[in-house]
């Protein structure tokens, strides 16, 4: 007796299915899909990075229309009064500019200003959509992290803007500008920008005379994790002249091999992951074999430093700036 | 007329225009009249509970307005909610958990090995490259639509089971141990590939580890309308296999004395079983112990045939993926776990029960 096998009579009634189904879903959802897809304006061309142009007058503020970081130009006829924001350097940076106020939610890395602790904590990597839109937003501001979820959050009718994290100085100040501009608050934006610029120009002044600075090595995790110049702490490290012992990476956070560290010999040594983010310390680097004849734990010039000052693209880069010349140049006048 | 009344009224009238008659073949009738009522009773469920709270009867209304029937009011908010994010999210989970189940069951037959799942030969390992080379690419980054990490990850999956295949062939016949073994190397390089890729590119690294952590928070119409007349079409398949994979069990040579084309039949399953794995990991990552817990638990409660067993896994790999998804989104609200570690956090005891019952079996 044989236990037929037809594939034949299998694969009509498979393909019979493929229509039914296809028929039938594309018939009970097809008009939908129109209905709820958010009337976003036009796209421009992809790729245009954000801008805010001239200084704009307490008169002209709105409306504007404002391209982010995916090339979509978002219009704003009026001060949003719901933000979430699921970036901790827009956060801070909403803040600063004044319109902490207007912020009813943020991602749960988020806590700069105190003032974040009281807000409700929404998911940072992969951000579900349902808690955003019970809250009822006008705004929503997203950075590379959920990059690939902006248009998810668009299709379900809430307003983003992308704006992804700068990747130097000229970009913050831009960064800040565009923020005051969005929420109401251009004047204090601009004038925030121009504070930082100061700062940080004048930091830069007082090395003017400086040819070379020391050699540094900073430490993101203890198993030899570094930022390259690559990284934004990269170009800050550029910026106050010293020489970046992964100056030669190809990648933005290179893991370099202990030889390596040791025979550069670095001059001081900055540790990320200090503290609450990684317990190392003076004492536990000077503890590490063959650590202890660097230059810098010799001189006892290692240093901890809040990792959110020095990684967030936000206002309180130059707090970064001034931190570094103080540590890295301490005769300097 | 309330709306509870009217939306009675309207089921019973279309219940009474549409006089199905399907007939059930008989082995699968103890599964299909429990596991039809259950999966309908866990989607609805499932829709109605959330971080938000929405009202059981709010969200019946919203869903019996989405499909033209009458229904009562709800706000905008929690139409969209339930309609567009919820809805979705509850049948690409039962979508996944049905095909992932209904592909171990078939692996596990054609293998005949009680170890092997929907990944054995390729899948993930295969996905994880493709959707790794995505995401690192420049190309656009979207999670909601079939954008390109879906794409990628389905030609990947794909990819790696067509090389396995060619592997693992010794002229016309793909010996099983061999087949497992090709399926070994070709995951460790597909591995040492996406590992490699994102040593070099590491701050997209976090994006793709939450992809291949497997969730269904992107879920979206568009993505369900896509793919679901494929995975239907390969399940449709292996559940009419299900009485030559009967026959398989015996052995091959024992098959083919019954007149079944082995080699056929092994070839066609598992393009069928990889096709719809391939295609549920493409929307919703990695997502494992779904593929080898279900079958077996179906296999305790609706005994081996697999008359009984495919379409049991079918149903059980729905529900226990949709409630494991429930899970996920609410056990720590607002944020939300993996699914895949729900899924391991109660399969692994499961599997450990099993072990504990098959040393009590061979010990008596």
């Amino acid at each position: 007796m044989s236990i037929p096998f037809k594939p034949w009579r299998a694969i009509r009634l498979a393909a019979a299915l493929i229509a039914l189904v296809s028929l039938t879903l594309s018939a009970a959802c097809g008009g939908d899909d129109d209905a709820s897809s958010t009337a976003v304006p036009t796209t421009t061309a992809p790729g245009a990075t954000s801008t805010a142009t001239a200084q704009p007058t307490a008169a002209a503020a709105f409306p504007f229309t404002f391209t982010d970081s995916s090339g979509t130009a978002v219009t704003f006829t009026e001060a949003p009064k719901r933000i979430i924001s699921y970036s901790p350097g827009a956060t801070e940076t909403l803040f600063a500019v004044g319109a902490g106020a207007q912020v009813v939610a943020v991602d749960k890395f988020a806590n700069y200003p105190p003032e974040v602790a009281s807000l409700p904590k929404l998911e940072y990597s992969k951000p579900a959509p349902e808690p955003a839109v019970a809250l009822n937003p006008d705004l929503i501001i997203m950075a590379s992290r959920q990059e690939g979820q902006v248009a998810q959050f668009r299709a379900l009718g809430l307003r983003v803007v992308l704006l992804n994290e700068p990747a130097d100085l000229p970009g913050i100040y831009d960064h800040v500008v565009a923020v005051g501009r969005i929420t109401g608050h251009a004047e204090k934006g601009v004038a925030l920008a121009a504070d930082m610029r100061r700062r940080v120009d004048a930091a830069s002044a007082r090395l003017a005379k400086v040819d070379k600075g020391p050699k540094i090595f900073f430490e993101v995790t203890a198993d030899g994790y570094t930022a390259g110049p690559d990284s934004f702490i990269g170009s800050l490290l550029k910026l106050v002249k010293a020489t970046n012992v992964a100056a030669d990476a190809k990648t933005a956070f290179p893991q370099l091999s202990t030889e390596v560290i040791i025979a550069a010999n670095p001059d001081v040594i900055l540790l990320a992951d200090g503290g609450a983010n990684g317990g190392q310390s003076l004492e536990t680097v000077r503890a590490r074999p063959a650590w202890g004849n660097i230059a810098a734990v010799k001189a006892g010039r290692v240093h901890v430093i809040d990792s959110d000052v020095f990684t967030r693209p936000g206002p309180r880069v130059a707090d970064a700036v001034e931190q570094l010349v103080k540590l890295l140049y301490p005769d300097l006048p | 007329m309330t709306t509870r009344e009217r939306g009675i009224a309207a089921a019973q009238a279309a219940g009474g225009r549409l006089r199905l008659r399907l007939r059930v073949p008989g082995h699968a009738r103890g599964p299909v009249s429990l596991g039809l009522p259950a999966l309908l009773l866990a989607v609805v469920l499932a829709t109605s509970i959330g971080t938000v709270r929405i009202a059981p009867l709010e969200t019946a209304s919203i869903i019996l307005r989405h499909l033209h029937l009458p229904a009562g009011h709800a706000s905008a908010t929690d139409d969209i909610i339930v309609w567009d994010v919820r809805l979705p999210r509850v049948l690409s989970a039962g979508l996944v958990g049905a095909a992932l189940s209904l592909s171990g069951a078939s692996y596990q037959a054609v293998f005949r090995n009680p170890l092997a799942d929907p990944y054995l030969i390729g899948v993930a390992a295969g996905a994880s490259l493709g959707a790794t080379i995505a995401i690192v690419s420049p190309l656009p980054l979207n999670f909601y639509d079939f954008g390109y990490v879906a794409l990628f990850a389905f030609i990947g999956a794909m990819a790696a089971v067509a090389i396995t295949y060619e592997l693992a062939r010794v002229g016309r016949t793909v010996p099983v141990t061999t087949h497992i073994l090709a399926g070994i190397a070709v995951s460790a390089a597909a591995s040492a590939g996406s590992s490699l890729l994102l040593m070099l590119n590491e701050q997209r690294a976090f994006v793709v580890f939450t992809w291949l952590y497997g969730d269904f928070t992107t879920s979206s119409w568009n993505k369900l309308t896509l793919v679901t007349p494929y995975v239907a079409a390969a399940m449709v398949f292996l559940l009419l296999c299900a009485r030559s994979l009967n026959a398989l069990q015996a052995g091959d040579d024992e098959a083919r004395t019954l007149g079944i084309r082995v080699e056929r039949l092994k070839a066609m399953v598992i393009i069928a079983a990889s096709l719809a794995t391939a295609v549920s990991v493409a929307i919703s990552g990695l997502i494992g112990f779904v593929g080898l817990v279900v079958p077996h638990a179906c296999r305790m409660l609706f005994g081996p045939d697999h008359r009984a067993l495919l379409p049991a896994s079918m149903f059980g790999g729905a529900i226990f993926l949709i409630a494991a998804d429930l899970g996920a989104r609410t056990l720590l609200s607002p944020q939300e776990i993996p699914v895949g570690i729900l899924t391991a956090v109660t399969g692994a005891p499961f599997f450990l029960f099993l072990l504990r019952r098959q040393r009590r079996m061979v010990a008596s």
